[in-house]
C-alpha cells in the first residue's frame, strides 16, 4: 500500500490541538505532583508511624497496580462518591497520585543524600523545620534529584497517552480520532510519533544540562 | 521526665532575679540514655558568665552529649539544664511542668550556639548566607542589618575577604571559623563548642584556637569539649574531666592538668600527652 | 459489596487474569532474548550493529507505550499485515518491553569490570565463549534486581492492551463496571489480582537478591563496589 503523506496538511490542526493538551496534562502533573512528592518523600521516612506506614502501604500498592487502572479507579470510583469531575482534572487527580509516589521515591534518596548533621546544624541555630526544609536540605538534594526527577517527566509525558482512555483529548486520541477518520493511521501515527519525540527531546536537553550541572556541583557540594 | 516529679525543681543556683547573680549555664544531675546505654550519668555542671569550660576526656566518654543535651539537640533522659536563669526543654505554667514545644526550644537554642566538629557549614549558600540565615529567620533581623552584623563577624573572625566564597572553596580552618561566626551572629549567651578543631589538620588549628581565645577575653561564656590540652590549660578557667560518663574530677586547669588527684585523669592526660607529642 | 455480581463475573474476569498473565509471559519471553541481542550490538565495535541497535532502543523508549500499540493494531494492516489484538498487543509491548529491557542488560554488562574481558581475549578465549562463561556469570547477578522491576512495569503495561480490543483482565474489569454500574468491587478485584503477580515477582527479586548477596558477595553490590 502507498503511502500518503499528503494527509498531513489536513490533520495537523487535530494534532497540533492534542499536542497542546498533552503538554498541559504533562504540566499540570509535574506542578501538582511535585510538591506533593516532596511530602510523601519527608513522611515516608518520618519518625511518626501514624504518617509512616500508611504511605507505605499506598506506595506499595500505587505501584504494583497498571497506572491506567488508576485512572479507571478515579474515573470509575469518584462519581458514585458523589465527586464528578472532567475528563481533564480526573486525568490530572490519577497522574498525580501515581507519580507522586514515583517523585517521592526520587526526592527520598535526594534526602537521604543530605547529611544528618545538616538537619543537626539547622536545629542548633534555631531555624524552623519549614524553613530548614525549604532553604537548608532541599536545595542540596538538587544534584541527587534533577536527573531522576527529569528521567521521570518523561514517564509523565509519555504516560499522558493513558488519558486517552478517559476521553481526554490529548495527542494520542486527537490521532486516533484521525486516523479512524481518514483511514491513514500509520501516517498520522508517524507524525505523532515524531511529536511526542520533540516533545521528549525537550526534557531529555533539560536533562543533559541538569546532569552536567549536577556532575559540577555534586561532587564538591559535600565539605 | 522525672525532673517534673522531682521535689528539688527550684534552680539550685540560678536565682529568679538573675541578672548575673547565678552561674550562666547550670547542669544539674543530668543523665542520658541512648537505649539500654547510658552515656552520661549523674553531671552536674556550674558555668559563670564569662568563664571558658572545658570538658576533656576519651572519645566515647560522653563528654559531647553533655553539651548536645544541652540545647537539646539530644533531650536529656533525666536532669535539669539552666541557661541565665531559665530552665531548657521544661516549662512551667501555673505551677505545673511540661516539655517545652518546639517553638520554645527553639527560643532556647537561639541563645545557645554551637559549633560542630565537622563545621555541617550550608555547602549551598556563601560565608555570608550562611551567617545571615538565622539572624533574619529566627531573630527577625532584616536583611541589611544581618548583612551588616555578619559582615563585621566575618571580619572578627579574619575572614572579610571571604564573604562571598562558597564552603567548599575555603579550607577547614576557614569554614569552621565561619561557622563561628554563624553562631555568634544570633548573639548567643553562651557558646558550645563541641571538638571544634578535631577534623582539621594540624596546621590549621591555630587559627581556629586565636578565635575562641579572641572570643574568650571578650568574655564570651564558652563550654568547649576538647583535645588540645595547651588550650584548656591556657584559657580555660575551670576544666572537667569526664570518663564513662561521670565527671571524675573538675577544677582549675592549674589542678586538674598539672596535678590530678583521680588515677584515671592521670592516665588520661599521660595518655594524651604523650601522642600529643 | 455485592458479592452475587462478583460471583457473576467472576469466570469472565479470571479469564481476563489468565491473558494477562499469559501476555505478560510471553511479552517477557519474547522481549528477554531479543534485548539481550539489542544490549550486546550495542556494545559492538561494529557500527552496523550499533547504530541500528542504538536507534531502536532511543526511538522506541521515547514514544508512549500506547502510540507503538496503535501502530501494530492500526497501522499494519494498512501494509496487508491483519493480526489478532491479541498478537497486535504482544508484537507491541515487545518492541517497546525490549528496547527498554536492553539499556537494563546493557547497564548490567556495562558494569563488569572490562579487565575481564580483556584477559580473555588475551588468552585467546574466543567471544561467544568468552560472553558465556567469563561475562554473563558476572553480569546475570547485577542485571537481575532491574531485570525484576522493569518486569513489574512490564506487568503493569500489559494494561494498555485493553485499549486495542484485548479482553485481558482490565478490559473484563471496566466492562463489568460499565455493565453493573458497581465499579467499587471490580476495580478491587483488578487491583488486587494485579497486586498478586507483582508481589510474587517482588519476591523472587528479593530472593535472587540474597540469593546473589550470599553467593557474589560485593560483585551483587553493584557497579561501584565493581569498579573499585
Amino acid at each position: 500500500m502507498n503511502l500518503d503523506f499528503g494527509i498531513i496538511a489536513v490533520v495537523w490542526p487535530a494534532l497540533l490541538k492534542g499536542s497542546l493538551v498533552t503538554v498541559q496534562l504533562t504540566l499540570a502533573v509535574l506542578i501538582c505532583a511535585t510538591p506533593l512528592a516532596v511530602l510523601v518523600a519527608l513522611g515516608r521516612d518520618s519518625k511518626i508511624p501514624a504518617l509512616r506506614l500508611p504511605l507505605a502501604v499506598f506506595s506499595a500498592v500505587l505501584r504494583g497496580i497498571p497506572p491506567l487502572l488508576v485512572l479507571f479507579i478515579v474515573f470509575f470510583g469518584l462519581p458514585p462518591a458523589g465527586i464528578t469531575l472532567d475528563p481533564f482534572p480526573s486525568a490530572v487527580l490519577a497522574m498525580t497520585c501515581y507519580m507522586a509516589f514515583y517523585f517521592g521515591e526520587v526526592f527520598r534518596g535526594g534526602l537521604q543524600s543530605v547529611p544528618p548533621d545538616q538537619w543537626r546544624a539547622a536545629e542548633a541555630l534555631g531555624l524552623k523545620p519549614s524553613r530548614t526544609v525549604v532553604r537548608i536540605i532541599l536545595p542540596q538534594t538538587l544534584p541527587a534529584v534533577l536527573p531522576p526527577y527529569i528521567s521521570h517527566a518523561t514517564e509523565v509525558l509519555k504516560g499522558t497517552a493513558l488519558a486517552t482512555a478517559v476521553a481526554v483529548p490529548e495527542l494520542t486520541s486527537a490521532a486516533r480520532q484521525v486516523f479512524v477518520v481518514t483511514f491513514r493511521p500509520f501516517e498520522v501515527l508517524i507524525v505523532a510519533a515524531l511529536i511526542y519525540a520533540v516533545l521528549d527531546g525537550i526534557l531529555l536537553t533539560l536533562q543533559y544540562w541538569g546532569e552536567r550541572w549536577a556532575a559540577r556541583t555534586g561532587t564538591s557540594i559535600r565539605f | 521526665m522525672t525532673s517534673a516529679t522531682d521535689p528539688n525543681k527550684k534552680p539550685v543556683a540560678a536565682s529568679d532575679d538573675a541578672s548575673g547573680a547565678g552561674p550562666m549555664v547550670a547542669v544539674r544531675n543530668l543523665r542520658k540514655e541512648f537505649g539500654s546505654l547510658v552515656a552520661v550519668e549523674d553531671v552536674s555542671l556550674d558555668v559563670n558568665a564569662g568563664e571558658v569550660f572545658a570538658i576533656i576526656g576519651a572519645s566515647g566518654s560522653g563528654k559531647s552529649t553533655i553539651l548536645k543535651c544541652i540545647n537539646f539537640l539530644e533531650p536529656p533522659t533525666a536532669g535539669e539544664i539552666w541557661v541565665d536563669g531559665r530552665r531548657v526543654g521544661v516549662v512551667e505554667t501555673g505551677g505545673r511542668l511540661r516539655p517545652a514545644r518546639a517553638s520554645e526550644l527553639r527560643r532556647s537554642r537561639a541563645d545557645i550556639g554551637m559549633v560542630f566538629q565537622s563545621f555541617n557549614l550550608f555547602p549551598h549558600f556563601t560565608a555570608l548566607q550562611n551567617v545571615i540565615e538565622a539572624p533574619m529567620a529566627v531573630r527577625g533581623l532584616s536583611r541589611s542589618d544581618a548583612i551588616g552584623l555578619a559582615k563585621e563577624l566575618l571580619d572578627r573572625v579574619g575572614l572579610g575577604d571571604k564573604f562571598d566564597e562558597h564552603p567548599r572553596r575555603l579550607s577547614g580552618g576557614q569554614q569552621q571559623r565561619v561557622a563561628i561566626a554563624r553562631a555568634l551572629a544570633m548573639r548567643p549567651k553562651v557558646m558550645l563548642m563541641d571538638e571544634v578543631t578535631s577534623a582539621l589538620d594540624p596546621e590549621l588549628v591555630e587559627e581556629v584556637l586565636g578565635v575562641m581565645k579572641n572570643l574568650a577575653r571578650d568574655g564570651m561564656t564558652m563550654l568547649v569539649v576538647t583535645h588540645e590540652m595547651a588550650f584548656a590549660r591556657d584559657v580555660a578557667d575551670s576544666v572537667v574531666f569526664v570518663d564513662g560518663g561521670r565527671v571524675v574530677e573538675q577544677g582549675p586547669p592549674s589542678e586538674i592538668l598539672r596535678a590530678p588527684q583521680e588515677v584515671r585523669t592521670k592516665a588520661f592526660l599521660q595518655r594524651i600527652l604523650r601522642t600529643d607529642g | 459489596m455485592r458479592t452475587d455480581l462478583l460471583a457473576e463475573y467472576w469466570p469472565t474476569i479470571w479469564n481476563g487474569f489468565l491473558i494477562t498473565v499469559l501476555l505478560s509471559f510471553v511479552v517477557l519471553a519474547v522481549s528477554t532474548p531479543i534485548a539481550f541481542f539489542l544490549a550486546l550490538a550495542r556494545q559492538s565495535q561494529l557500527a552496523v550493529l550499533r547504530w541500528p541497535a542504538g536507534i531502536y532502543v532511543n526511538v522506541f523508549r521515547a514514544l508512549p507505550v500506547l502510540i507503538i500499540l496503535y501502530f501494530a493494531f492500526y497501522a499494519l494492516p494498512q501494509f496487508g499485515m491483519s493480526l489478532t489484538a491479541f498478537q497486535a498487543a504482544t508484537a507491541g509491548l515487545v518492541i517497546a518491553s525490549s528496547a527498554y529491557l536492553a539499556e537494563d542488560i546493557r547497564a548490567g554488562l556495562a558494569a563488569v569490570d572490562p579487565g575481564q574481558r580483556h584477559a580473555a581475549t588475551a588468552l585467546g578465549i574466543p567471544y561467544w565463549r568468552s560472553l558465556r562463561r567469563i561475562y554473563l556469570p558476572q553480569a546475570i547477578p547485577i542485571a537481575l534486581p532491574p531485570y525484576i522491576t522493569r518486569a513489574i512495569i512490564i506487568v503493569k503495561g500489559t494494561a494498555l492492551a485493553s485499549l486495542v480490543a484485548v479482553n485481558d483482565l482490565t478490559a473484563e474489569a471496566v466492562r463489568a463496571i460499565s455493565i453493573t454500574y458497581r465499579p467499587y468491587e471490580f476495580l478491587a478485584v483488578a487491583a488486587i489480582l494485579y497486586l498478586v503477580i507483582n508481589a510474587l515477582l517482588a519476591a523472587l527479586q528479593s530472593f535472587t537478591e540474597r540469593h546473589i548477596a550470599l553467593r557474589y558477595g560485593r560483585v551483587a553490590a553493584g557497579p561501584a563496589a565493581v569498579a573499585q
